[in-house]
C-alpha cells in the first residue's frame, strides 16, 4: 500500500499531562457561606453553637401534629380534649392509629433520634476542642440531659428502642436492633445521673438545663417506671436544692410575665421576633375573635369539664354548671358565657363573640391555658413567645404523694401534699381532702387531682397508660352542644396494644432487625 | 440576592438606596468547577474504513481530592460498504454503512455543590433562645459519603445506515447497550440517624438495552412549482434493568431502586377495588390496627395476614418510557411550506397524587373525577368515598398510577416565501411569512389527569408549571 492512499486526520494528540499541578488550585474550591467539618469545631463558641442546635429540637413548630411534648394537643389523645381533623394524635386516642402514620408516630421517633444524633455529635466534638474541663463537663452534662430526655420519650412512647451513643454509619443504622424497655430506661437513668452529678443548681443562662431539671426529669422517668421508692429519694434531692415552690397564682403560671418563675423546673423557651424562635401554639390552638380565625386544634371536652369539683365539695348545679367550680376550670377552659380576648364565647350564643375554628365541630368549649391575652398583645403568626412548661414543682408534690400512696406509706402525709395543691395558691382554694382515707381512696383522689392540675399540659396520656386505666375509662363519647356525638374514643373499649405506639412502618421496612410492637 | 430598606425620606423614591431604615440583605453564591483534558484522533482508510479514538479526563470539585478524576475513553469504527465494488454496482443502493462504537462517559451532575463535605448548618431553625435572648445554633443536617466519585456509563452501539434510490429513503438502525455503574443516588436512611438527609452514594449498576430506528423519506422535489414531501419517523425502544444494587437489599420507596427491577419502578399497594360494606372491610383487614370502612379503597393483602403493611407492597409499573417516537411530515408547494412535528411516548406509568387529584391536601381544589365518588347510592364508582383527612386512601398505591401513552403535536409551522423576482424588485433577498404553534394538543390515554403528559415521571405532578402553548406569527426579511 502506498502512503498517498492514506488520508490521515490527526486533529489532536492526546496529551495526558500528569494529573496534578496547576489544576489543583483551580479545583480546591470550598464554600464560603457555610461551616464545614474542615474547620469545625475549634473553640468554645463552636461548642455553644452545637449545644443550641440540640436545644433547638425542643421547640415544636407545627404543634398540632407533632407531639414530642405536645401539651394540650397531646391531651387530644385522651378524654380531656378533642383534636379536630382526625389527626394521628387524635387517632392515638380513638383506636384508629396506623403504623404508617406520620405525625406522632414518625415525628416522635425521628425527633427523639435527632436529639440523640445531635447530642452524640456534641459529645464527640467536645473531645476535639481545648476548653477548660469544668466548662466541658457542663456541656457534656447538658448533652447527656437532652439525650436522656429523648430516650425517656422513646421508652415511654415505644418501649425498648435501638440505643445509639456514638456516631453510627448508615449501614449500622440499617441493622440495629431494639434494646429492651428496661435497658432503654437504664440508658435514660445513666444520662440523667451523669447530668445531675455535673450540672449546677443555676444554669449559665436561664432556660438551659440545671441540676434541678435533671433531678426532676429523673423523678418523672422513675415515676413512669413505677419505681416509687426511688421517686421519693430523688424528691428529697430536689427539695434539698431549696429552689422550687408553688407559684402563688395558677392562672399566672402560664403567662408571659411570669416565665421562669419558681415553679418552673424545665421548660421550652420561646421568644417572639424576627429570628423565628416563636411558637405557633397560640395561632394553631387558640380561639377565634372578631374576623380572625384561629386553629382551635384542640379543645377541652365535657368529660374534662365535668371532672372539676365544686369549691365547697357540693354537687354541681345542673342549671348553673359553671358557678362555684374549682377555679382551675376557668383558668384552663373557656366555658360558655366566659370572655376571652374581650369577646364573649361562643358566638352561636353571643353574636359577634369568640368562636372555635369552623372546622371544629365542638363549638361550646375552648382552651384557655397557655393563651396570650389581652388581644393587643397577640403576637404575629408563629411568633408566640410564651414558654411551654415541661415540668413544674406541682408535679414534684403530686409525684411524692403518689409514691407515698403506692408504697403504702403515711397516707395522711400524701393527702396533705394533695391539699397543698388544693389550698396553697392564692387563686386556687378548694375544700381540702379529709384525713384517714384508705390507700384505695387516696389513690383515686391523687389520680383525679393530677388530671385536673395538669389538664391540657400533655401529661394525662402517659398517666392513663401507666395507671392502666384505659379499660375503666373508655369508651368516651365526645358530644357537641346539641348532644350529637362527634367522636367516640375507643368505641369498642380500650385496646391494650395502645400502651405502646407502633414503630414507624417506614423504619421497619429499612431494617429487618427491628421488630414491631405486639398488636400493630 | 435580597435587599431591603424602608422609609424613604420622600414619597416617590423607589430605589433601595433611598431607604433610611430597616436595612436588610441576604444572598450568597455557590458554584462548582470542572477541569478537563480532551483528545481525539480520526483515521480514514480508502474512504471505506473509518476509525476514531478519543479520551477525556475530567475532574470535578464535587468530589474530594482523591476521587476527583475520571478518565473516559471511546473508540469507534465504520465500514462504508457502499464504497466496496460489490455494492457500488447495485444502483438502488446509494449508501450502506456499518458502524460500531464503544465509549465511556462520566456523570457528576447531582444536586448540591459539595456533596462530599460535611456541612454544619447554621440558621434560625437550628437556633434557640434563653430567657428572651436569641442564641444562634448549628448542627449537621445532612450525611455525606466522602468517597463518592464519578458515575460511569459505558455504551456499546452497533448500527447500520442504508440509503436507497438516491437517498430518497434512508434508514438508520442501531442496537445499543448502555451499562451505568456507580450510580450516584440518595437512598432513604433509617430515622434513627435523626431524620437528617441521606448521603449521595455510588451504588448499583443498571443496563439499558435498546434499539433505535430513524426512517426518512424525501421525494427529492425541490422546485418551487413541485410538490415537495418529506416524512421522518423515529422510534426508540429501551429496556431498563437495575442489575446490581446493594446485593438485593434495598429500601422500599415509591420510586424503587432494586435489583431486577427497572430504574425507579413505582412501588406500593395494589388497589383492587372499593369496599362495599363495613363488614367486607373488617373481614379483609381483620388484623389491621385501623379498620377501613365501606367506600375506602381495598388493597391487595399479598401475604393474607389481614393487615396492611410494607410487606404488601409490590411493583406498580415502570416510570422510564418503553417507547418514544416522533413523526415529522413536511410539505412544500409554490412557496408554501408546512412542517409538523409529533412526539409521543408509549408504555410509561405516571404517579399522580397532588393537590388536584387527592382530596387530602391543603389546597382543596379538586378535579372533576371526584364527581364519581363511592357512596351507598353509587356503588360502582371509580373513586373511593369523598372525605377529608383520609390517610387510608392516600396510601401510595396503584390507585394513583396510570399507564400513559400519548402523542402530542409539538410544533407546527406554516410559511410562505414570496417569489424571488418580486422580492428582488424590492431590493431584498428573501421575504418569508410564517405562523408557528408549539404544544398545540396532546392525546393521552384515558384516565390520565393533569396538565401536559410530557412531564417528569419521577414525581407526583405536584407544583408542575404547565407547558405553555405558544402561537407566534412572523416575517423574515433578508437583505
Amino acid at each position: 500500500m502506498k502512503t498517498n492512499k492514506y488520508i490521515i486526520y490527526l486533529l489532536t494528540i492526546v496529551l495526558l499531562l500528569p494529573l496534578s499541578s496547576c489544576d489543583d488550585d483551580f479545583l480546591e474550591f470550598y464554600p464560603e457561606d457555610k461551616i464545614t467539618s474542615a474547620n469545625f469545631p475549634q473553640n468554645e463558641e463552636d461548642i455553644k453553637l452545637l449545644l443550641n442546635g440540640v436545644y433547638a429540637l425542643m421547640r415544636e413548630r407545627s404543634i398540632y401534629n407533632e407531639g414530642l411534648f405536645g401539651f394540650g394537643v397531646l391531651d387530644g389523645a385522651t378524654p380531656n380534649a378533642f383534636n379536630w381533623g382526625n389527626t394521628p394524635i387524635a387517632r392515638a386516642g380513638t383506636g384508629q392509629l396506623n403504623s404508617s402514620d406520620g405525625s406522632i408516630v414518625n415525628f416522635r421517633w425521628t425527633r427523639s433520634y435527632a436529639i440523640i444524633f445531635r447530642a452524640n455529635y456534641l459529645l464527640q466534638a467536645l473531645d476535639q476542642v481545648d476548653i477548660p474541663e469544668e466548662d466541658k463537663s457542663i456541656y457534656r452534662a447538658e448533652a447527656r440531659f437532652l439525650r436522656g430526655l429523648a430516650y425517656s420519650i422513646l421508652a415511654e412512647g415505644f418501649g425498648g428502642v435501638p440505643i445509639i451513643l456514638t456516631a453510627i454509619s448508615t449501614e449500622e443504622a440499617r441493622n440495629i436492633s431494639r434494646a429492651s424497655r428496661e435497658e432503654t430506661w437504664d440508658q435514660v437513668m445513666a444520662d440523667y445521673n451523669m447530668a445531675i452529678d455535673n450540672l449546677q443548681a443555676e444554669a449559665p443562662e436561664l432556660g438551659r438545663a440545671t441540676k434541678g431539671a435533671a433531678l426532676g426529669m429523673k423523678m418523672r422517668a422513675l415515676l413512669y417506671q413505677g419505681k416509687y421508692e426511688e421517686v421519693l429519694q430523688v424528691i428529697n434531692e430536689i427539695d434539698a436544692l431549696n429552689k422550687y415552690g408553688l407559684f402563688p397564682s395558677y392562672e399566672g403560671l402560664f403567662r408571659l410575665e411570669n416565665e421562669n418563675n419558681m415553679e418552673v423546673i424545665f421548660d421550652i423557651q420561646y421568644i417572639s421576633g424576627e429570628n423565628s424562635q416563636g411558637s405557633l401554639h397560640d395561632q394553631y390552638c387558640g380561639t377565634g375573635t372578631g374576623s380572625w380565625t384561629r386553629g382551635s386544634r384542640y379543645v377541652p371536652t365535657d368529660d374534662l369539664v365535668n371532672a372539676y369539683e365544686m369549691i365547697d365539695g357540693s354537687e354541681v348545679d345542673p342549671n348553673n354548671p359553671y358557678e362555684g367550680r374549682d377555679p382551675r376550670l376557668e383558668f384552663t377552659v373557656v366555658v360558655p358565657g366566659a370572655y376571652i380576648l374581650g369577646y364573649r364565647f361562643p358566638n352561636y350564643e353571643y353574636p359577634g363573640g369568640a368562636f372555635n375554628h369552623p372546622g371544629n365541630r365542638l363549638k361550646h368549649l375552648s382552651a384557655r391555658k397557655y393563651r396570650i391575652e389581652p388581644e393587643a398583645d397577640l403576637p404575629p403568626s408563629g411568633q408566640s413567645g410564651l414558654n411551654n412548661i415541661v415540668l413544674r414543682y406541682a408535679d414534684v408534690i403530686l409525684s411524692k404523694a403518689e409514691a407515698i400512696i403506692e408504697t403504702n406509706g403515711d397516707i395522711d402525709e400524701a393527702i396533705n401534699l394533695i391539699n397543698r395543691i388544693r389550698t396553697e395558691r392564692e387563686d386556687v382554694k378548694i375544700s381540702p381532702l379529709p384525713m384517714g382515707l384508705s390507700q384505695e381512696e387516696a389513690r383515686a383522689k391523687l389520680r383525679h387531682e393530677r388530671r385536673i392540675e395538669f389538664a391540657l399540659e400533655g401529661l394525662y396520656w402517659s398517666d392513663i397508660k401507666r395507671w392502666g386505666i384505659g379499660s375503666e375509662i373508655y369508651p368516651v363519647e365526645v358530644k357537641d352542644h346539641n348532644g350529637n356525638v362527634i367522636e367516640t374514643k375507643f368505641p369498642d373499649g380500650y385496646l391494650d396494644f395502645y400502651q405502646l405506639l407502633p414503630i414507624p412502618d417506614s423504619e421497619i421496612s429499612l431494617n429487618e432487625n427491628l421488630t414491631q410492637n405486639p398488636g400493630w | 440576592m435580597f435587599s431591603r430598606r424602608s422609609e424613604p425620606p420622600k414619597e416617590g423614591l423607589t430605589q433601595v438606596d433611598a431607604g433610611t431604615s430597616g436595612i436588610q440583605g441576604e444572598g450568597n453564591m455557590n458554584g462548582f468547577r470542572i477541569f478537563s483534558y480532551f483528545g481525539r484522533a480520526n483515521y480514514t482508510l480508502m474512504s471505506k474504513y473509518l476509525f476514531e479514538a478519543n479520551v477525556r479526563a475530567d475532574a470535578s470539585s464535587r468530589f474530594s481530592k482523591a476521587n476527583r478524576w475520571g478518565v473516559f475513553p471511546g473508540f469507534s469504527a465504520g465500514w462504508r460498504l457502499s464504497e466496496e465494488d460489490f455494492i457500488k454496482n447495485v444502483s438502488a443502493i446509494s449508501n450502506l454503512k456499518l458502524r460500531a462504537s464503544w465509549g465511556q462517559l462520566g456523570n457528576q451532575n447531582i444536586s448540591g455543590y459539595w456533596p462530599y463535605l460535611t456541612v454544619i448548618g447554621q440558621n434560625n431553625n437550628l437556633s434557640y433562645s434563653y430567657n428572651g435572648s436569641f442564641s444562634p445554633g448549628a448542627a449537621v443536617t445532612a450525611l455525606v459519603d466522602e468517597n463518592i466519585t464519578w458515575e460511569t456509563s459505558s455504551s456499546l452501539d452497533i448500527g447500520l445506515e442504508v440509503g436507497v434510490l438516491d437517498d430518497r429513503i434512508t434508514l438508520e438502525a442501531d442496537y445499543f447497550r448502555k451499562t451505568t455503574k456507580d450510580i450516584l443516588v440518595q437512598l432513604p436512611i433509617p430515622s434513627v440517624m435523626g431524620g437528617i438527609s441521606s448521603p449521595f452514594e455510588n451504588v448499583g449498576q443498571m443496563e439499558n438495552n435498546g434499539i433505535e430506528f430513524i426512517l426518512n423519506y424525501n421525494n427529492l422535489k425541490f422546485g418551487r412549482d413541485q410538490l415537495g414531501f418529506n416524512m421522518g419517523f423515529n422510534l426508540t425502544y429501551i429496556q431498563n434493568e437495575v442489575t446490581k444494587f446493594r446485593g438485593g437489599d434495598s429500601p422500599d420507596q415509591l420510586y424503587l431502586l432494586r435489583e431486577g427491577y427497572s430504574f425507579r419502578t413505582l412501588y406500593g399497594y395494589k388497589a383492587i377495588g372499593i369496599y362495599q360494606s363495613d363488614d367486607e372491610a373488617l373481614e379483609h383487614m381483620h388484623a389491621n390496627p385501623f379498620t377501613p370502612k365501606a367506600g375506602n379503597l381495598k388493597y391487595e393483602d399479598l401475604n393474607n395476614d389481614g393487615r396492611l403493611n410494607y410487606e404488601d407492597k409490590m411493583a406498580l409499573g415502570n416510570t422510564l418510557p418503553k417507547y418514544t417516537f416522533g413523526i415529522s411530515p413536511s410539505f412544500k408547494y409554490k412557496g408554501f411550506d408546512l412542517n409538523l412535528l409529533f412526539q409521543g411516548i408509549l408504555g410509561v406509568n405516571m404517579y399522580t397524587q397532588n393537590n388536584f387529584t387527592d382530596l387530602d391536601w391543603e389546597n382543596r381544589m379538586i378535579s372533576t373525577r371526584w364527581r364519581d365518588a363511592w357512596s351507598p347510592e353509587n356503588p360502582d364508582a371509580e373513586n373511593p368515598s369523598l372525605k377529608f383527612n383520609n390517610p387510608w386512601d392516600s396510601h401510595q398505591s396503584s390507585y394513583w398510577v396510570n399507564e400513559v401513552n400519548f402523542i402530542k403535536l409539538k410544533n407546527v409551522q406554516l410559511g410562505y416565501s414570496f417569489p424571488t423576482p418580486m422580492v428582488e424588485k424590492l431590493g431584498l433577498q428573501k421575504i418569508y411569512l410564517y405562523v408557528n404553534g408549539q404544544n398545540i394538543f396532546s392525546i393521552a390515554s384515558d384516565g390520565y389527569e393533569g396538565y401536559d403528559p410530557e412531564r417528569n415521571t419521577f414525581n407526583a405532578g405536584y407544583r408542575v408549571y404547565p407547558t405553555p402553548r405558544i402561537l407566534s406569527a412572523g416575517i423574515n426579511l433578508n437583505f
